[in-house]
């Protein structure tokens, strides 16, 4: 059966756990934080304590250079982990925020520990680090090579496939509680070109964006035009 | 803060129907320079190019803010 827990929803893209598994994950989702949109979970130069867990929302890793220019390297959505073990190292050396109202879950360092004693959660963990490394390289691929029409509809695909694995996915449509602004730092381009993008592809009936929820008209034709291939997300198990 | 539309023309004409939300006339301007280098430097090879390349930034009550037309001159 499906669990309700989204981490154990993600987690078992790799590989089936066990009840008891399950279980020890079930008691470390728990108390549930809500954090307002726009909200630093943990900034640059913070020593991490905690692994962070987001149950609901989109928040993004993300930097600041001077002038204030932002790049984001990454969402964050449900189901999603700040990286299990942020704890080993000394200082942060990039941003993690919300980008809209998220539920969220601290995990202790010494609750991570039990956990990774478990082999199953061991390996779905590494699975997870592993995807997060993989998802980076296709983000350098993206916004490196692909014209920017094209970078935009495969950061949709790509995003139709990770909520469709944890389950927020309906008649290919899920929530995109994130702004045009949100998109253009994560694309390196500015608000006015992601803007214009967007209506590109609306206006080719491959999207269509309303209240916040997008909603893919036609996968194959939205897959094929951005040449998104979700080898990288490694849910073929 | 206003909203500011940018209207493209590249042989076709293609308005900004839902414009952009930005601080201030100056950071329209700037950005308006900056989408035209990408816009410019990621047409498809075979997009039509015409003669000018031009955008208007129009901004809070239909007021221009800024044009800015790029020459392309075949010999």
């Amino acid at each position: 059966m499906t669990s309700s827990n989204l981490m154990i929803r993600k987690l078992e893209g790799f590989h089936s756990l066990a009840s008891d598994d399950q279980a020890l994950l079930e008691r470390y989702s728990r108390p549930l934080h809500d954090l307002p949109p726009k909200h630093d979970i943990i900034r640059e130069g913070d020593a991490p304590r905690d692994v962070v867990l987001i149950l609901s929302g989109f928040a993004c890793r993300y930097k600041l250079i001077e002038g204030g220019k932002r790049q984001i390297m990454a969402f964050l959505v449900p189901g999603d982990f700040c990286d299990f073990q942020v704890f080993i190292l000394k200082r942060m050396d990039h941003n993690i925020g919300t980008l809209s109202r998220c539920n969220v879950v601290r995990i202790k360092r010494e609750a991570v520990l039990e956990l990774t004693e478990r082999p199953a959660i061991a390996r779905a963990f590494w699975w997870a680090s592993l995807v997060d490394s993989a998802t980076l390289r296709e983000w350098l691929v993206n916004v490196g090579q692909r014209a920017v029409e094209e970078r935009i509809a495969h950061l949709l695909c790509e995003l139709l496939v990770r909520l469709e694995a944890v389950g927020l996915v309906k008649s290919n449509a899920y929530s995109l509680p994130i702004s045009q602004n949100d998109i253009a730092d994560a694309l390196g381009v500015t608000v006015i070109h992601a803007n214009r993008m967007l209506m590109a592809l609306r206006d080719q009936n491959l999207i269509e964006l309303k209240a916040r929820e997008l909603i893919v008209k036609d996968v194959g034709r939205l897959k094929s035009f951005s040449g998104f291939d979700p080898n990288y997300l490694h849910l073929d198990r | 803060m206003p909203r500011y539309f940018f209207h493209v023309h590249d042989g076709i004409y293609s308005p900004d129907s839902s414009g952009t939300v930005i601080k201030d006339d100056e950071t329209a301007c700037q950005q308006a320079i900056q989408t035209t280098g990408t816009l410019l430097a990621y047409q498809k090879p075979n997009a039509p190019i015409g003669r000018v390349w031009g955008m208007i930034v129009v901004g809070p009550d239909e007021k221009v803010i800024c044009t800015i037309n790029v020459a392309i001159d075949r010999r």
